[in-house]
């Protein structure tokens, strides 16, 4: 008895599978220009949702443009702060 | 009365030179003294961390520092150390090093640390020889921060730091997904911290974490990663003779 098999042909191949992609951007991202570990990559409904703090600007849109890039047709939106250079205003007084 | 500035993860290349300069330039009114938690650059590189000395360079504040994971990127630790150090800059590995403060002494001893998690849900020194390397790394790491923490002691300083880039506790890493907890810190730094005594311990590496937290002994413990305290550093005022930890218990009840 030999049914062909046609269940491979079905499966959502990695390429496709947001949450493969997902954890693609992830390591794409440290390992690629920015080094970003820190950005936190989440699949909201039919979208992904790219969040974190980064340097610079420069940092911001490299991560936007590798988030565009790997998640495909996937709708991206980002959320990210770029880190605030300023000095503080107040110190902690430690009792 | 001390006070420290500190930050970490300032994650810095070609694009962010000149970025803290202008925050770094103001510490000397408002600091005695710079700790720098690691994750100073992005990849490890010289290049990158020629950028990070040049903001440092002659602040007018003595500028201690730890490298963090990142700065070991490229497999050039000593390297990218040796460019921190033509700069001025101090940098710690399993040892200490003692200022004087207004004639109160200051004593930082710094690891960079490493994971393994947190008291209960942590990996050991178990199975695969990599496993074990894991946690003998961090293992290593504390036992240099408790020796060099003990040593300051010996030293005779009133004030002593613990300065990481790993986290010893988890209160501080809270805000971080908690699957990742293990490769964020590890319970043995913050029992090194308890048993020589402290009386604050500096951390970076969670970017997503919150900036306050505690050891078991007592002792505060501040991420001060620059996404997490969203300034060019933080600053903490101490006053000497006020010292936590299991290390300060054993003390009083001499």
């Amino acid at each position: 008895m030999t049914e062909p098999d046609t269940s491979r042909g079905n499966r959502t191949s990695g390429a496709d599978n947001t949450e493969y992609r997902i954890a693609h951007l992830q390591e794409r991202l440290v390992r690629e220009e920015v080094a970003e570990l820190g950005m936190r990559i989440e699949s909201r409904g039919g979208t992904v949702v790219v969040s974190g703090t980064v340097p610079t600007a420069e940092c911001r849109d490299t991560v936007v443009r590798v988030a565009e890039e790997e998640m495909g047709g996937t709708p991206v939106r980002t959320d990210i702060v770029v880190a605030d250079p300023t000095a503080p205003d107040r110190p902690e007084e430690l009792a | 009365m001390i006070r420290i500035a500190a930050v970490g993860d300032i994650h810095m290349g070609p694009d962010s030179k000149g970025v803290l300069r202008p925050a770094f330039e103001t510490l000397p009114d408002c600091a005695d003294l710079l700790l720098l938690a690691g994750d100073l650059t992005r990849h490890g590189t010289p290049e990158e961390m020629r950028v990070v000395a040049e903001e440092v360079a002659d602040l007018r504040v003595p500028v201690i520092a730890v490298l963090g994971n990142h700065d070991h990127q490229d497999e050039r630790p000593e390297e990218v150390t040796a460019v921190l150090r033509d700069a001025g800059v101090t940098v710690l590995e399993g040892e200490g090093t003692v200022l004087e403060v207004n004639g109160t002494r200051v004593g930082v001893a710094g690891t960079k640390g490493f994971g393994g998690g947190f008291a209960g849900r942590s990996g050991g020194e178990f199975g695969e020889p990599i496993m074990k390397e894991f946690i003998r790394y961090t293992r290593r790491c504390a036992d240099g921060l408790r020796a060099s923490l003990e040593e300051l002691d010996r030293r005779g300083c009133a004030v002593r730091i613990a300065l990481t880039h790993f986290s010893p506790v988890p209160d501080t890493l809270a805000g971080e997904p908690l699957e990742i907890y293990p490769f964020l810190g590890s319970y043995l730094l913050a029992e090194a911290v308890d048993a020589a005594g402290a009386d604050l311990a500096v951390h970076g590496h969670a970017h997503a974490g919150t900036e306050h937290g505690i050891t078991s002994g007592g002792v505060r413990v501040r991420n001060v990663a620059q996404p997490v305290i969203r300034r060019a550093f933080a600053v903490y005022h101490l006053e000497p003779g006020a010292e936590r930890g299991a290390g300060a218990l054993a003390e009083a009840s001499r």
